[in-house]
């Protein structure tokens, strides 16, 4: 078995030139290539001036060996999560070259290995108290921020899984479906085995066929992965070999749901060890949720924790700081270990991506086409952020003149730079106001209600003490042409009912419960991509006249009454 | 193959829950990652479950060839006629 070494000490160290480093397409990397090509690294990072490189890699290999060259050339290495332009944008002012998979850009130097020129240079200890990464993390404002880790805090972390995990799985390669350019991927899927002496895979398993795949390939293995794979595993694939080479599944980036859990246990044979973490902290606790669900959570290794008033404060080897941090989410303790409570401000996580939806309605509200905004979290198969505007003049200017869909574009577009692409918000409404109850708040549900798809998209046009015009889109999508009829779709008569209804209730105070219905005429029907016109008419105290037309032709018309509850 | 195209262009729609878009919004050509009609990775997931679930198509093949059928709703249709089992 492997000796665990400390990362500081890893290449001084050693090890023999034949151990298993890395599976690269079923070939065995040895530490032999890596000593060799993190020397060429190191070469190339020598010539650099500045103290800082950015790092992006597919290839896990080729990263681990760039990051020991970038670190004994006394680098700090900044890790992107992507390269899309506006990273690299931001790039610009913190690091003085690149290396790896960047695509060509005049003011980001490209790196390259070269041949190796200084092959002799004896390895030396790393400094532990060197910044050795950086990682992007969005802060509470929305804006990405930096967060540094030194080679001290790293390598304390693996020692914690190590000491916490080591003996409860197997000696087999480790496979990932995450990035080791986020800090769990890069401590559990790269740094950890480095330390400990584990194989790991160099090619991120993005699918879960290549998954299926690549662990029937390989005995004893280990996968790091996440809740947004673990939730989506196909059982139509053949899983039987790939199940029975797992010794052990982590997953973090957020809790795994009920219904998922079962799930990975059907068709990965285990259920997985949950991480609870994030990029300040690093890994914290842990839990296997195989006997019960509500498992608490429980620290790793080395960490300690207190715990007052749902606030948590944290203190280990890994965190920075000698003085204990305070944790964002809220808590309660257990059985020596905590359940989570959510989190005390408006950040959210999506997908495992961490946003703040306090950040999307800065952004948006800086725009001058916005006058009130709120972002929300929708519920659903895919949870999503849902973006509530109540466009300025200037907004429905650009709504009236290219369309709803239009200024959706157009907002979602700032939003392109401060959001990764997953996270993007894709749901947005347009109401006239932002929905109140009687007390003036503006209640999460009420605005989960404007995404209701039976609320249909409507444009407030004029609205008086005793009328109101609105224009509505008649969309093909909506649920209420579902078998009515198929082909041939067309808007049922109750539905226009429940729209008067709806609308009504929005735009007059109204006693609470529906009456009856007078006068009622249907004159024709309507079809979906109709725009309709829908005016209301204050009929006494307890009534509204309605009219339902299109451009061509009037569709309806009728009272509907209104009631004191009994 | 229209009448298959339209289809998976409904399931796109459906599967993915891309309110706002008609069948006649996706252009059978683009791409539908990226640039086109921008899915992304999350969506790459979503859209092989609900293609295996839908027509019982096998994935289990290399993953990087399999992949590249989801180019753009032509190369999908041209991919599900060869490959369905419902």
């Amino acid at each position: 078995m492997a000796e665990f070494v400390d990362l500081n000490a890893l290449l001084a160290h050693g090890r023999v030139a034949d151990a298993a480093l890395a599976w690269r397409a079923g070939r065995s990397l040895d530490f032999s290539w890596f000593a060799l090509t993190a020397a060429a690294w190191r070469d190339a990072f020598a010539g650099v001036a500045g103290e800082r490189v950015a790092l992006y890699f597919e290839d896990s290999a080729e990263f681990a060996a760039a990051l020991f060259g970038a670190w004994h050339a006394g680098k700090q290495a900044v890790l992107p999560a992507d390269v899309l332009p506006d990273t690299r944008h931001r790039l610009r002012t913190l690091v003085a070259a690149v290396a790896g998979d960047f695509p060509v850009d005049a003011a980001l130097p490209r790196l390259h290995a070269g041949a190796l020129v200084n092959a002799t240079a004896p390895w030396t200890m790393l400094d532990p108290g060197a910044i050795a990464v950086h990682v992007f993390t969005s802060g509470s404002t929305g804006a990405p921020t930096l967060i540094a880790k030194t080679i001290a805090q790293l390598y304390a972390e693996t020692r914690a899984l190590d000491a916490a995990f080591a003996a409860r799985i197997g000696r087999g390669c480790v496979h990932a479906s995450v990035t080791h350019q986020h800090l769990y991927g890069l401590a559990f899927r790269l740094l950890w085995p480095l330390a400990a002496g584990r194989p790991f895979a160099a090619t991120r398993l993005q699918f879960p066929e290549d998954l299926a795949a690549a662990l029937a390939a390989t005995p004893d293995a280990v996968l790091i992965t996440s809740p947004a794979q673990l939730k989506r595993l196909p059982e139509q694939i053949d899983w039987a070999r790939a199940r029975s080479h797992l010794s052990a599944v982590f997953s973090s980036g957020g809790p795994l749901s009920e219904t998922a859990l079962p799930l990975c246990a059907r068709v990965l044979g285990r259920v997985p060890i949950e991480i609870y973490g994030s990029s300040e902290t690093g890994a914290v606790a842990w839990r296997e949720r195989r006997a019960a669900l509500d498992a608490p959570w429980q620290p790793l290794p080395g960490l300690e924790l207190r715990i007052a008033e749902q606030q948590m404060e944290l203190r280990a080897p890994w965190i920075a700081g000698s003085d204990w941090q305070r944790s964002a989410d809220r808590v309660a303790a257990r059985d020596g270990g905590f359940d989570l409570l959510g989190r005390g401000d408006r950040i959210v996580k999506i997908e495992e991506k961490r946003v703040s939806l306090q950040g999307i309605e800065h952004t948006l509200a800086a725009s001058g086409l916005v006058a009130e905004v709120r972002a929300l979290v929708l519920s659903g198969e895919r949870e999503r952020i849902g973006v509530v505007v109540v466009p300025s003049e200037a907004g429905w200017q650009r709504h009236d003149r290219e369309g709803r869909r239009a200024l959706a574009n157009a907002l979602r577009n700032l939003l392109v730079g401060t959001l990764e692409t997953v996270v993007l918000p894709r749901h947005w409404r347009f109401p006239w106001a932002l929905p109140t109850n009687a007390t003036g708040k503006t209640s999460e549900a009420a605005l989960s209600r404007l995404f209701d798809p039976r609320r249909p998209h409507a444009r407030l046009l004029e609205h008086g003490a005793d009328a109101a015009t609105l224009r509505i889109e008649v969309a093909a999508s909506s649920p209420f042409f579902d078998g009515h009829f198929a082909g041939a779709p067309i808007l049922p008569g109750v539905t226009q009912i429940d729209w008067v209804i709806r609308f009504a209730r929005e735009l007059f105070a109204l006693p609470a419960e529906f009456a009856r219905i007078e006068h009622l005429k249907f004159h024709d029907w309507i079809g979906a991509g109709t725009e309709i016109t829908l005016t209301l008419e204050r009929a006494g105290a307890d009534g509204i006249g309605f009219r339902i037309a299109s451009a061509e032709r009037a569709h309806a018309s009728g009272r509907v009454r209104f009631a004191v509850a009994p | 193959m229209p009448a298959l195209e339209d289809e998976i262009k409904s399931l796109i729609i459906e599967a993915l829950n891309l309110e706002d878009l008609t069948p006649a919004d996706i252009d059978t050509e683009a791409p539908l990652f990226g640039e086109g009609l921008g899915l992304d990775s999350i969506d790459a997931l979503e859209l092989g479950l609900a293609l295996q679930r839908r027509y019982g198509l096998s994935l289990s093949a290399d993953s990087a060839e399999t992949r590249r059928h989801f180019a753009s709703v032509r190369a999908l249709a041209d991919f599900v006629a060869a490959g369905r089992s419902k």
